[in-house]
């Protein structure tokens, strides 16, 4: 409400994607607005995650994948030659399907990522710590067992953990994978709600196979299919009238 | 009903095989344990296995302030200490220029020229309130014992893991990281898993020739840990690199999405995921270790001493109970060691259960 | 426990709009009362224009329930909630509707000289209003004894009509020539009566927003 910024944070031209010689994603066009939620929806192995996965080049990991296109991030190329993908995904956090905690104690896992941007001394370390867990809504919760295994922590606060990680190295835009399909309800409207907050400080952009979860929590919404986005727009809109037949198949649960 | 009789009859059969083989391995243990049981006392476990015979001299005497008791080695009656007062002259002997203090279990050959053959205690009395100044004195002390063979063991573990670990770990860590996907990739897979299969005589036979022959390092330790390497390597790369495979996509992704490097993401978040795997596949080392004999006894020799240097040989627990059976026909004595030897192992497996068990539900949770 | 701050948020948006509807009507029928009692033309005008104010209102609180649905899935207390809503809301869109009606007939009337000083119809309009706003109050602060006092109120209003309507009939039947002003005049008493039912049902609705019982 505060701010009605509409400057694209991240700009998607013309985009095809390859995994080998398979198509995932065939010449999308979409902007992801600053300050904003963008949610995208659509059935499975429509390349909605694909596309996320390319915002912060976190598919280059996987052999034989190829882009054509532009992803812009602050109207500067992702893709050119020699761009620095390590300051890219300090910039464009991500947190996984299924919490990922690393196997090591809650500070570390957060201590992390700073730590592997130089930050070492103990204090400035803790200020981090404490300003991730509060973010994520979960100092409270854990300010005192600091030192145990993060595997400790229920599902739920260990996404909140992955958020906080993520958020530990001071992103400006945060991509979430189905944040929520390994929670339950509780937890997943606990997530929904941080989600609600942190829009006030960062963009996000959020993949989730719940379209109920996409009309809940996000300001645009994206619905894809078989690679293309059918429709793009306001989630009110594509929620009570989207203007796409297939759309209104998918969203009122008659897709086939 | 026929095939009721049946079923019956085979589930005789097996349960006949069942009993036989566990009986025949409780027929062994049992063997191994009673014939060598009874050897197993401190002595046996901190006690040089080779008997040595000295002569000590001694400063000062005022008596020797010990107690004796008659006991038979080598055939005739001698003297042994069977205690020794604090402050007595025997602590601080001396024999070839090196302290050389007399404890219980020694036995006394000779009293400056007096043999001690046949001597009885109240003789050995009303000699020793004579002695005063400076005497020698003729001492053996008797051999039997496992210590430097523990002591061997052990280093021998340590110095064949020093070798084979690193190694195996980076090329673990490249095999599971950076090959490519191939032919190549698949040729060294076949390669390692056929060296597994391979008799270690084979390796005794390479280290041989390698090692104590070609290079000159003779029968020696580092020969010995050499040869022990290569025979380990193939189970540790291939247990390493199962490890290191075995850790879910999801930590590379998590620590690759904060920005590390790959050699970042494989140090702080890779490896110790992989190292329970990894100290699965050290201590299954440590226990074919424990129990190899053949390669060791052609490359590390049958020394039952410590050495004072990786050049010189050393003899573990399980060649020198290869040894003592076969050339001393002492099946008491190699059965001791064999029971040593078990616990070793009993101990080594039992760890890896425990770590398996533990990283199992530290995985699932 | 999560607090659905986005649905909540929207929850409270609405109620914000309810409560803005309920300030137009409240001055349309503030006006009305002036209106009758002064036969200020103009002033009936600016009711019966106002209603569209209200109608465009009813829309956009109209809008914002859908929304509310579509995007949030509210249910048990929370759907109670929103579908209540729609319910009030049209019966707010009513009493605007109501008051503008009203205002036709002062207009028709405002020529003439009453046949009476009006003394109890703008008294009974003036309940009407306090019965409206109490009962919205009631339904916003979800304040259940407040919404049982608009039920008892209703009593009264009933009895204004009865006693008004009864008086009227009895001077037309004195003075034939005031037929057509009493006639006015009665079904004007008549919305007033019909604008303090809608109060009722939005307190009726309000009952059913939390024991979830009619």
């Amino acid at each position: 409400m505060s701010k009605t910024n509409k400057r694209p944070k991240i700009q998607i031209k013309n985009l095809d994607f390859y995994y080998s010689d398979f198509k995932a994603l065939k010449n999308v066009n979409l902007d992801i607005l600053e300050n904003k939620v963008t949610a995208f929806i659509g059935p499975s192995g429509c390349g909605k995650s694909t596309l996320l996965r390319t915002m912060n080049r976190i598919n280059d990991l996987i052999e034989g994948t190829r882009i054509e296109g532009k992803v812009l991030l602050d109207d500067e190329d992702i893709y050119q030659d020699n761009y620095n993908v390590t300051t890219l995904r300090t910039r464009v956090g991500m947190v996984f399907q299924k919490p990922n905690p690393f196997p090591m104690s809650i500070y570390e896992n957060i201590a992390y990522g700073p730590k592997l941007n130089g930050i070492k001394h103990k204090s400035q370390l803790d200020e981090i710590v404490e300003q991730s867990l509060r973010s994520a809504a979960l100092w409270g919760e854990v300010k005192d067992i600091l030192q145990s295994n993060a595997l400790s922590l229920s599902g739920g606060q260990q996404q909140r953990l992955c958020i906080s990680r993520a958020l530990a190295v001071s992103p400006e835009v945060l991509l979430m994978d189905e944040p929520t399909s390994a929670l339950d309800p509780i937890s997943t409207l606990k997530i929904e709600d941080l989600i609600a907050e942190l829009k006030k400080d960062y963009t996000i952009a959020i993949v989730t196979h719940n379209m109920q979860q996409g009309a809940r929590v996000s300001d645009k919404t994206a619905f894809f299919l078989l690679g293309e986005v059918i429709e793009f727009d306001d989630t009110d809109t594509i929620f009570s009238n989207p203007s796409n037949p297939k759309t209104e198949e998918y969203i009122t649960g008659k897709y086939s | 009903m026929k095939a009721k009789t049946q079923d019956k009859v085979f589930k005789g059969i097996m349960l006949f095989c069942t009993v036989l083989v566990l009986s025949l391995l409780f027929l062994i243990l049992g063997f191994v344990l009673i014939k060598g049981i009874g050897l197993i006392d401190m002595h046996f476990l901190t006690g040089d296995f080779d008997a040595k015979t000295v002569y000590v001299d001694l400063q000062n005497v005022d008596g020797l302030n010990i107690e004796v008791a008659p006991i038979e080695y080598d055939t005739k009656d001698y003297l042994k200490i069977t205690s020794v007062e604090s402050g007595s002259s025997v602590l601080t002997g001396i024999s070839n220029g090196e302290s050389f203090p007399l404890k219980k279990g020694d036995i006394l050959r000779r009293i400056e020229d007096k043999n001690t053959v046949g001597m009885t205690v109240d003789e050995f009395n009303s000699l020793d309130s004579q002695l005063s100044g400076s005497i020698r004195l003729k001492v053996t002390r008797p051999g039997e014992g496992i210590f430097p063979l523990i002591i061997n063991t052990l280093s021998i573990i340590g110095l064949s893991l020093l070798i084979a670990l690193p190694v195996s770990l980076f090329s673990a860590i490249y095999l599971a990281e950076y090959a490519k996907k191939g032919k190549l990739l698949d040729l060294i897979r076949f390669t390692t898993s056929a060296l597994s299969g391979i008799p270690s005589i084979v390796f005794g036979l390479f280290g041989m020739l390698a090692f104590v022959t070609t290079l000159k390092l003779g029968f020696s330790m580092l020969s010995g840990a050499l040869t022990l390497s290569i025979v380990l390597l193939p189970t540790l790369i291939s247990q390493s690199e199962e490890a290191v495979r075995r850790v879910p996509l999801t930590f590379r992704e998590g620590s690759f999405a904060l920005g590390a490097t790959k050699l970042q993401t494989i140090f702080k978040v890779i490896l110790p995921n992989a190292l329970s795997g990894i100290v699965v596949g050290v201590l299954l080392s440590v226990g074919r270790i424990v129990a190899e004999s053949a390669a060791l006894v052609l490359t590390a020799g049958t020394v039952a001493l410590i050495p004072n240097t990786v050049f010189e040989s050393a003899s573990t627990l399980t060649v020198k109970a290869y040894t003592v059976a076969k050339e001393t026909g002492d099946i008491a004595l190699a059965c001791a060691m064999g029971i040593v030897t078990i616990v070793l192992i009993i101990v080594v497996n039992s760890a890896v259960g425990i770590i398996r068990k533990f990283d199992k539900m530290s995985k699932f949770k | 426990m999560p607090k659905r701050i986005l649905m909540t948020a929207q929850l409270d948006v609405i109620h914000k709009s309810l409560a803005k509807m309920t300030a137009l009507i409240s001055k349309s029928l503030n006006n009305m009362i002036i209106a009758l009692k002064e036969q200020d033309l103009l002033l009936a005008d600016e009711v019966i224009e106002g209603d569209e104010q209200i109608d465009a209102m009813e829309l956009k609180i109209e809008k914002d329930c859908i929304l509310i649905l579509a995007r949030h899935q509210p249910i048990a207390s929370d759907l109670r909630d929103v579908t209540s809503v729609f319910r009030v809301i049209s019966d707010l869109e009513r009493i605007g509707d109501q008051c503008a009606d009203i205002c036709e007939y002062i207009k028709l009337i405002s020529q003439e000289e009453y046949v009476k000083p009006l003394v109890d119809i703008p008294q009974m309009a003036i309940e009407c209003e306090k019965m409206i706003n109490m009962a919205i109050r009631s339904f916003i602060s979800k304040d259940l004894e407040l919404a049982k006092e608009v039920l008892m109120m209703d009593n009264t209003i009933d009895d204004y009509f009865e006693n008004i309507r009864e008086e009227l009939i009895e001077i037309m039947s004195k003075k034939p020539e005031t037929v057509r002003q009493c006639t006015y005049l009665i079904l004007i008493v008549k919305y007033l009566e019909k604008i303090a039912d809608h109060a009722t049902n939005i307190s009726g609705w309000l009952i059913y927003n939390i024991t979830g019982t009619h």
